[in-house]
């Protein structure tokens, strides 16, 4: 069985990933793992130059948020590896939503089954449902499990 | 783990239980799969005797939803029979369907549940009795658009 796994920073997404393979992996399951970043804010004022000092602040500030992703990866195909799952991950910066980029794979992989989160960074506890949760709920046609904090 | 399927008669219910055995059970999880119906609403007054209690309406009304119970119970006690450490559990409760999952699925790890059950709306939209789960439920719960 395929299962998706859509993460971000949060301790949310780490616990959902973490009760995944406690207690319902199998071993002949492959995980895949998704982090669709958001892009980076990119200031319309350049400090210093205006011409050749903008294009490098915006490089600095791509190489930065493609270090964060990267780190993040890092994190969790290190917890898969140890524990020999077969794994596949999208961990990239997305224009777009994340929510639709997650639902994107899903589609694409043709995964079973997907286990989320039921929240993520958000800090305003407005709803049960983070909005990417929600979208994803909402939008896959296979079994979701939602996993709360 | 411990496992609750909340089901009803519809067929996604169905679907959600036996897609639950053939992707999701491990051996050794502990399952129960739990139909928790409203009471039937029970008339007061006799509409074939005026004036009398209306003891025939209410046997057949109870017949009636005794033996929907006991279908219900039939069917999905057939789906688990293959399983150690299943069963199925009927009642009529007085409770919110939606509150009496939540409290039999209290000392579960995981709760199982459809998208929708017999609901009119057929959007990618979670019924009633899934959705109140959802929003109270403390543990994981699977939601099936089966």
């Amino acid at each position: 069985m395929k299962v998706l796994i859509p993460v971000d920073e949060s301790k949310i997404a780490e616990k959902a990933f973490e009760w995944y393979l406690q207690y319902m992996h199998q071993d002949d399951n492959e995980v895949v793992v998704v982090h669709m970043a958001l892009q980076p804010y990119i200031p319309l004022i350049a400090q210093g130059d205006v011409m050749t000092g903008r294009n490098e602040q915006i490089s600095a500030i791509l190489e930065t948020a493609q270090v964060k992703v990267e780190k993040l990866k890092e994190k969790f195909v290190q917890k898969l590896k140890e524990r020999g799952v077969k794994h596949k991950t999208f961990f990239q910066l997305y224009d777009g939503q994340p929510a639709s980029g997650v639902v994107k794979v899903v589609q694409k992989e043709k995964v079973d089954c997907v286990i989320v989160g039921s929240r993520g960074m958000g800090k305003i506890r407005r709803t049960i449902l983070g909005s990417v949760s929600n979208y994803i709920l909402h939008h896959v046609s296979v079994p979701t499990v939602v996993c709360p904090v | 783990m411990k496992v609750f399927i909340a089901v009803d008669n519809s067929d996604i219910a169905e679907n959600a239980c036996k897609w639950y055995f053939a992707k999701l059970h491990k051996e050794g999880n502990e399952v129960i799969v739990g139909h928790h119906a409203d009471q039937p609403k029970l008339p007061t007054m006799s509409l074939e005797s005026i004036g009398s209690f209306p003891a025939s309406e209410i046997t057949k009304i109870m017949t009636d939803h005794n033996k929907k119970l006991a279908d219900i119970e039939a069917k999905f006690t057939m789906i688990i029979k293959d399983h150690s450490n299943c069963k199925v559990v009927v009642q009529t409760t007085a409770d919110s369907p939606g509150h009496a999952i939540i409290s039999a699925a209290s000392n579960a790890d995981m709760i199982v549940i459809g998208s929708r059950g017999f609901g009119m709306i057929k959007r990618k939209i979670l019924g009633s009795v899934s959705d109140y789960v959802l929003h109270h439920s403390n543990v994981p719960v699977c939601i099936c658009p089966l």
